[in-house]
């Protein structure tokens, strides 16, 4: 079923360059059709995933490139599969949004987009690390194309820009992979990329000190955590609104999920070292994405920096190590994912209407287009974190657990709660309230019938998760708490005990790796 | 009045009818977003009040029910769970939310009526009762939630509505922007309440307690250490300065005044910002075991309220002097709470709901009948063409200024009676109270005497249409000013003590007791000279003192140094972030990687000079160092 | 009458068929009419496809033949094979081209066949001075095709240039075997393997090894041997630099391979210090002077400079995993260069060659299966998966991570990072500027198409399935014992 999640869009992909180039219609409607298709198998993963268990579920495992020991091995586990709904979720409404929106290449376009579908599910289902890699860096090039061909005046130096940036971190991150691969080599006479018997690598302190700093960067420079950040504004700024959503809505995810899944698990006493830089440039990352959001003309760019800011907060989470922050930082990534997503849609919005993203040329908005004021100031209240949506829950989760690890980080963090309000009414004031002072503003016609579908299931998401988070986050506790188990398991002893009891109960064979720690750890070692 | 130390909660009842009160005015809010338009003024106008008078009839209903040995909750659905984080969506009714919700429910179904004829000519009626709606059920929330998270949900939802609803008539700039401000100083304090629940989540969790539930608080409070506690209280009362506008948070509060007069009235006066004061009261039992805690309590309130009265001595737009009144006397309740005095607080929190609703919405119908004039220097000689508005607003002031018999009257001279003698006072703080109670009468009845007394000084087109307001909105009034009357009379310190504590009273010195009456009435003397008897004589005053006179006017200019010091020096701050942080130094080491990059490609391109001498040249120079490596 | 000594014929057998092959081209060419010129590339291409099934056929033979001279092993096999696709695939790619040019067809693809008969020399040779024969049979034809235009004085100057510069290399590595056999009294690398092993090194030796580093430096275009690739690779034809970029190159390493990962093994320690230096010098003289070309061929040449950079990091690693790291990426790399040459091909016209990055504007879109394949060899030779480039990077890279080499495993990852911009733009120019000087029509050219369409294929194929190639590049290499 995994495989059929991740290939669907590719099959939809190869499919689509066969049709003629002037059925555009038809190219649209194949992809949509595909990405819910798409969607609705991923459904079946929500239906039939057992939240009783951190094994990973869904396992696809078979050899690929035998003499490396790399495998086709995917699966989902209490963390991932949101992701991957996440993204099967955002495909077909980006789909929907850029429906009119796209007239250029329209069949490059979507083969660009299926693409990426395959790429992003991919990284998240990925349980090798070569696999994962692979996944990693094909969903950047259609990302590139996207914001290349399809984006803004600058768009050639913001893809080149995007690509060379995330290049960089992540090749840095194949030659971690590597010695990872070899290392255990060295130790089990085998090569294996298989992420699940990588975690039981002995690897000293100063190793694990240089592989998660490889492994950071790449993730830091993907989230972007401050000061990797400089990429992101002009990648947005300039991609069409489809790919803005899909950036901000999953790319950013990668990650944070990469965080949660690599490297903090595989190398738990770097990562513990770790925590005062990266709580430090989390924090910052949050005021400082808050001021500069604050002053941006550009409601692109605006967006963008808080996208900055938001994922400050999911890095905190993430380095709290504990259930709630662990916890918050996922469910924040969803909800970045759903309000992040809506607010893009909603500046293209406008813009396929006004051809300007400057805040100075809108105002007054509500009298001509009240239905969009209002969905616009729900999606505001999910961003900024309004108790009842979405938004809330995870920050909340995330700054209690946060004030568990590090109160001053939590206080600190908490004024970023207060200037995201702050630069978020604002633009919302200047956008929307205040009389018309711009003449071409009078003339805007509310959403169609195809937008508003496009927002009510954004929205009816927010709602939900806003009130009703239990059954997303009793799905995710057991995979969070088996990997805080791993990381904290040796805070409990010295490294070199720890490190011992945890390989002891950890039997080589693969199936049964993950419900030892579980049992070892009960939950209020996460706790204290 | 000191409380006794009850053995409290007693029974937990489950129920499961609570959640309609909070579902009712939901109802009205989705009826208001989804039908409101379309099915006309008139729907509107019967749906939004009705749907809560239902609440207000069935939260009677459940008033009734409470019995004597318990309280009442309804578990509605398991909220957020994680890890031992454990918070249900739950509601509690005892006796402290109780009074909280029949005010709520029951002054927001007068003035909800009162909208009805208030908003008559908006075209936007559908969603001012979406948002109102909207607002009653976040209140519910706030005072219904069984839990410390539950009540902070309502809490913004609440601070939600007033920004939405300040800024209602969108298309003014200057309203939008209260609104926003609003918001924003809401979302301080509140950065305070988070942190301050978050302390107390995990003291408590550190003593095995996993909870934010306020009974299970309640039961292993006194397991926490003074300073944990003091802290906790602290960080929580950030929260309450900023939603019960208090120093220093109290700004928003007089700008809020740009939203409609109702709103005012239900938000701004009766409901909303007294949420801290509840707050407070909740968590009583937290505070008494702080007396750090509860002395920053009393005192803030205490200069607030002196700070605020002395505001609204000089101002003159009729709004304005409400709003100062109002944080003045919000200042009152947090005395009371501040010297342990909980239920005296709450007594007052309830009276100056209907009085203050009473001013309020007199207001808003002297401003409906002149035009929408607020300026109380082109009002006067109202009395005749208005009488009931001018009748009720005359209890009003009598209520607010403590006139012996009227609902004030008892309370506030409770609060400033246990300032004086409980464990926590101190005559310092019963002195400033009843200098500020000689002020308030004073603005109160300066207002009185401006608009309804004398000849008018509107303009002949204003004047020619000064009109008695729509039954619709005099009957709310006179139903309120009923209320304000009497309602000192409802035995609150009996009802509350299942919460509080039995009151006992203590011996009162008699002047004490006098004092503060006799400031009243003498503020009221004066104001009668100054505006009555000799009407000249109050510009006199303001030209001899006027360096004060314009201190005052000006509100101290604290928004101005507000705007100075934070937000003029975060703009510029942001901006050199993003323009020499961002642009030059981050992306400027970026671009100049990738510029250094390209001139050492070309520097290397020099290699490249096409000569083969040179390329021969280049070969040897490297076999030489090889050769060079390998021999040394 | 001279008794022949006792020949193992079968050894022979490749360059037989590639020398009769060449042979045949010739003297066909004496009486064949003008117009049927054209067939003289079947002709060529038939031997190169024999000797490519006839060398694929005897893979997992081991022999040795005129008195371990040269040897029938997997890896010289597997050589075979990539020389056979780069001569194949460069004449395929020529038969279109060369009509745009004033070149006879006759002496041309004879000299491309006898090069190859070079290269497979090169490639089986087991004693030094038989490597030298082979670096000078396929020297003489390369010096040679690289002039063959004769017409233009690009092409003469390349020649003459690669000529003069080539001698002077052939001179160094003449005397480093000179050397070589003074330390060990042998040429025979079996012999001189025996020697090392028993005695290891001796200052003598070194100094022969530093010069046949320099002479295969040159030859792989390593720096700072590299001066001469680029001039070379723009003035020489098209079709001759993508055949001297990856045959030439390959063969280099064919011999460089088995001299010093096998030969000279036992002392690994006291040249990779050397080859370290050397490769990460070369990956980034290669790379960084690329960024700024403007011209499409001079890209490549310096993108060809810079893969000699990664090779010779699979060199440093050494090991089995090196060696066959560098077979692999041998075959990658010939797959997406060429690709990357025909498309190169494909968009020139005559006397309009087309090879500025502008000229490439808006092409992406207007022909989307040629743009498409461009861009597949550029994310290719960046290395992005999973195409055959990332593979053969991730081949080489574990290696050196392997083999503990993770700094220069680092250099090599940041350079791959550098390329990308510039394998990038290319991209870019296809589909993210509009053209205006894009070519109305290019003409249909199957030949060419089929080269492109191969190695776009191979590309994509031997990158998401390449589990057989791995195996067999680790088989052949593990072939040398």
């Amino acid at each position: 079923m995994v495989s059929a999640i991740v290939f669907t869009p590719l099959f939809a992909a190869l499919i689509l360059l066969m049709l003629p180039p002037e059925d555009e219609e038809g190219a649209r409607r194949l992809a949509f059709g595909a990405s819910l298709l798409t969607f609705v198998i991923s459904l079946g993963l929500l239906a039939k995933f057992e939240s009783g268990t951190a094994d990973f579920q869904f396992v696809e495992r078979f050899a690929w490139i035998t003499d490396f020991g790399i495998q086709y091995h995917v699966g989902v586990d209490g963390i991932s599969l949101f992701l991957v709904l996440l993204t099967t979720f955002l495909m077909p409404l980006v789909l929907l949004a850029s429906w009119d929106d796209v007239h250029k290449h329209v069949k490059e376009y979507l083969f660009f987009f299926l693409l990426l579908e395959t790429g992003m599910v991919g990284t998240f289902v990925a349980l090798d690390m070569f696999l994962f890699y692979v996944f990693w860096e094909v969903m950047l090039i259609p990302m590139y194309f996207l914001i290349g061909v399809w984006g803004g005046p600058r768009r050639i130096y913001a893809a080149i820009k995007f690509l060379l940036y995330t290049m960089v971190g992540s090749l840095l991150m194949l030659v971690a992979i590597l010695y990872l691969a070899y290392q255990y080599n060295a130790q089990h006479q085998t090569v294996t990329f298989d992420l699940l018997r990588l975690y039981d690598l002995k690897l000293s302190l100063i190793e694990q000190k240089w592989l998660f700093a490889a492994f950071a960067l790449s993730f830091a420079i993907k989230v972007p955590l401050f000061p990797f950040h400089t990429w992101l504004p002009d990648a947005h700024v300039e991609a069409p609104t489809g790919g803005s959503v899909i950036l901000a809505g999953v790319l950013l995810k990668m990650g944070t999920y990469g965080f949660v899944r690599f490297a903090i698990p595989l190398f738990p006493e770097a990562a513990h070292a770790a925590v005062p830089i990266i709580m430090a440039l989390a924090v910052i990352g949050i005021v400082y994405g808050a001021l500069v959001a604050m002053v941006q003309p550009d409601l692109k760019k605006l967006v963008a920096y808080s996208s900055v800011s938001h994922l400050g907060f999911v890095v905190l989470g993430l380095f709290a190590f504990n259930v709630q922050g662990v916890e918050g930082a996922v469910y924040q990534m969803l909800n970045h994912g759903l309000s992040t997503g809506a607010l893009f849609l909603l500046v293209g919005v406008i813009y396929e209407r006004r051809h300007t993203r400057l805040i100075s040329e809108y105002g007054g908005l509500w009298k001509q287009v009240p239905l969009y004021a209002s969905i616009f100031m729900v999606v505001m209240l999910s961003s900024i974190g309004l108790p009842g949506l979405n938004g809330f829950v995870g920050e909340f989760l995330i700054l209690l657990g946060t004030f568990r690890a590090n109160p001053l980080a939590a206080i600190l963090a908490v004024s970023g709660v207060v200037l995201g309000a702050v630069y978020m009414l604002w633009m919302y004031q200047r956008v929307i309230f205040g009389p018309i002072t711009n003449e071409e503003n009078a003339k805007l016609v509310d959403l169609s019938r195809r937008e508003v579908m496009i927002f009510v299931p954004l929205l009816a998401m927010m709602l939900f998760m806003g009130l009703y988070p239990r059954p997303l986050l009793t799905r995710m506790e057991k995979s969070v708490e088996a990997t805080l188990a791993r990381v904290n398991v040796l805070r409990q002893a010295s490294p070199e005990q720890s490190r011992r009891a945890q390989h002891e109960q950890l039997p080589n064979s693969i199936g049964a790796t993950h419900a030892s720690p579980l049992q070892t750890a009960p939950k209020l070692i996460a706790e204290r | 009045m000191e409380h006794a130390h009850a053995t409290l909660p007693t029974v937990v009842h489950t129920v499961s009818y609570l959640r309609f009160i909070v579902l009712f005015p939901l109802l009205g809010v989705l009826f208001n977003i989804f039908l409101g338009q379309r099915l006309g003024r008139r729907a509107v106008n019967y749906v939004a009040p009705g749907m809560v008078l239902l609440s207000f009839l069935l939260a009677f209903v459940a008033f009734l029910r409470l019995p004597a040995d318990g309280i009442l909750v309804d578990v509605v659905w398991p909220w957020i769970t994680s890890g031992s984080f454990q918070v249900d969506f739950a509601l509690r009714l005892d006796p402290l939310s109780a009074t909280m919700v029949l005010v709520v429910t029951g002054v927001g179904f007068l003035i909800h009526v009162y909208s009805a004829g208030y908003m008559a000519h908006d075209e936007d009626v559908a969603r001012y009762f979406a948002y109102l709606n909207l607002f009653t059920t976040a209140m519910l929330l706030l005072v219904l939630g069984a839990n410390l998270l539950l009540l902070f949900v309502g809490w913004e939802g609440v601070g939600l509505c007033s920004y939405l609803l300040i800024g209602f008539w969108y298309t003014d700039d200057e309203k939008a922007s209260a609104g926003k401000k609003a918001f924003i100083v809401n979302r301080i304090g509140d950065a305070g309440f988070l942190l301050g629940l978050f302390l107390l989540f995990w003291s408590l969790g550190e003593k095995g307690v996993w909870t934010l539930s306020f009974s299970e608080i309640q039961a292993h409070a006194s397991a926490l250490s003074v300073n944990t506690v003091t802290a906790i209280c602290l960080l929580l009362f950030v929260g309450a300065t900023g939603k019960s506008a208090q120093i220093p948070l109290y700004v928003w509060l007089p700008d809020a005044m740009a939203g409609p007069t109702p709103v005012s009235a239900l938000i701004h006066a009766a409901t909303m910002v007294t949420a801290g004061v509840y707050l407070i009261a909740r968590l009583h039992f937290l505070y008494s075991l702080s007396a750090t805690a509860l002395a920053v309590v009393a005192i803030v309130g205490t200069a607030t309220a002196l700070f605020a009265a002395s505001i609204a001595l000089v101002q003159t737009d009729i709004k304005k002097v409400l709003a100062y009144s109002t944080v003045s006397q919000l200042g009152y309740m947090f005395l009371g709470l501040g010297v342990g005095a909980y239920s005296a607080g709450v007594f007052h929190l309830m009276t100056h709901a209907f009085f203050k609703a009473l001013l309020f919405l007199g207001a808003g119908s002297v401003i409906h009948g002149m035009s929408d004039e607020q300026d109380i220097r082109k009002m006067g000689g109202l009395k005749d063409k208005m009488p009931i508005t001018w009748g009720t607003f005359l209890v009003a002031c009598l209520a607010i200024a403590g006139f012996p018999g009227f609902s004030g009257f008892f309370s506030k001279d409770l609060i400033l009676e246990e300032a004086f003698v409980s464990e926590h006072g101190s005559w310092l703080l019963w002195l400033a109270g009843t200098i500020g109670a000689g002020m308030t009468a004073f603005y109160m009845f300066r207002l009185l005497f401006v608009t309804f007394y004398g000849k008018t000084r509107a303009s002949h087109d204003v004047a020619h249409h000064i009109h008695e307001s729509p039954v619709s909105m005099t009957c709310p009034l006179v139903v309120l000013a009923v209320l304000a009357f009497v309602g000192g009379y409802f035995s609150l310190l009996r009802f509350l003590s299942p919460i509080f504590g039995e009151p006992h009273e203590a011996p009162v010195p008699f002047f004490i007791k006098q004092l503060p009456t006799l400031a009243g009435l003498s503020g009221i003397g004066l104001a009668y000279q100054m505006y009555v008897r000799d009407p000249g004589m109050a510009e006199r005053l303001a030209q001899q003192f006027s360096g004060l006179h314009q201190l005052l006017a000006n509100k101290y200019y604290v928004d101005e140094i507000y705007d100075a010091i934070i937000v003029q020096p975060v703009v510029a701050a942001s901006n050199w972030l993003w323009q020499v942080w961002d642009t030059l130094v981050i992306d400027g080491t970026v671009n100049g990687t990738a510029h250094t990059m390209e001139a050492n490609g070309l520097l290397l391109r020099l290699w490249q000079t096409g000569n083969v001498q040179n390329y021969a040249l280049s070969f040897l120079v490297g076999a030489i160092v090889i050769l060079g490596y390998y021999i040394w | 009458m001279i008794t022949l000594p006792p020949v193992n014929w079968l050894s022979l057998l490749p360059s037989l068929i590639l020398t009769v092959a060449g042979i045949l081209v010739l003297f066909w060419d004496l009486w064949m009419k003008e117009e049927e010129r054209p067939l003289l590339a079947w002709l060529g291409l038939t031997g190169l496809v024999l000797t490519g099934v006839v060398s694929f056929g005897l893979l997992g033979r081991n022999e040795s033949a005129f008195n371990g001279m040269l040897a029938l092993d997997s890896y010289a096999l597997f050589f075979n094979l990539i020389f056979c696709l780069a001569a194949g695939m460069t004449v395929l790619m020529s038969i279109d081209y060369l009509e745009t040019t004033d070149i006879r067809p006759g002496e041309y693809y004879a000299l491309i066949l006898f090069a190859t008969v070079g290269m497979v020399l090169m490639a089986a040779a087991t004693d030094l001075i038989v490597i030298f024969l082979g670096l000078e049979t396929m020297s003489m034809a390369v010096y040679v095709l690289a002039g063959i235009w004769r017409q233009r004085l690009q092409s003469n100057e390349a020649a003459l240039k690669y000529f003069l510069l080539g001698a002077f290399a052939s001179g160094f590595f003449l005397y480093g075997v000179a050397l070589v056999y003074g330390a060990t009294g042998s040429v025979q690398l079996g012999k001189v393997a025996a020697y090392v092993s028993e005695y290891g090194s001796s200052p003598l030796l070194l100094i022969g090894v530093a010069l046949l580093i320099v002479g295969f430096g040159f030859k792989v275009a390593a720096a700072p041997f590299h001066v001469w690739a680029p001039d070379v690779y723009e003035g020489a034809p098209t079709t001759v630099t993508a055949f001297m970029a990856v045959g030439v190159k390959a063969a280099a390493f064919a011999a460089f391979a088995r001299v010093f990962l096998h030969t000279l093994g036992p002392i690994h320690a006291q040249w990779q210090g050397i080859l370290w230096i050397l490769a990460a010098l070369t990956m980034t003289v290669g790379n960084v002077t690329a960024l700024v070309q403007t011209n499409i061929k001079r890209m490549l040449a310096y993108s060809s400079i810079a893969h000699a950079g990664y090779l010779l990091v699979a060199m440093v690693a050494g090991q089995d995993l090196g060696g066959a790291a560098l077979m692999y990426y041998l075959v990658a790399y010939g797959l997406m260069n060429l690709g990357a040459f025909a498309v190169v091909l494909a968009v020139g016209r005559k006397g309009e060659p087309n090879e500025e990055f502008s000229d490439y504007a808006g092409l992406g879109f207007r022909y989307p299966a040629l743009g498409m394949a461009m861009t597949l060899f550029m994310l290719s030779l960046t290395g992005v998966p999973p195409l055959v480039g990332f593979i053969g990077k991730f081949y080489i890279f574990s290696a050196a991570v392997k083999a503990g080499y993770v700094w220069l495993a680092v250099i090599g990852v940041l350079n791959s990072a550098v390329s990308a911009y510039y394998y990038i733009r290319v991209v870019v120019n296809m589909y993210m500027y509009e053209g205006e000087k894009v070519p109305e029509f290019l003409s249909a050219r199957p030949a060419l198409a089929t080269a492109i369409i191969l190695a776009a294929v191979g590309t994509v194929l031997m990158g998401v399935f390449p589990s057989a190639s791995i195996a067999l590049a680790r088989a052949s290499f593990l072939s040398l014992g």
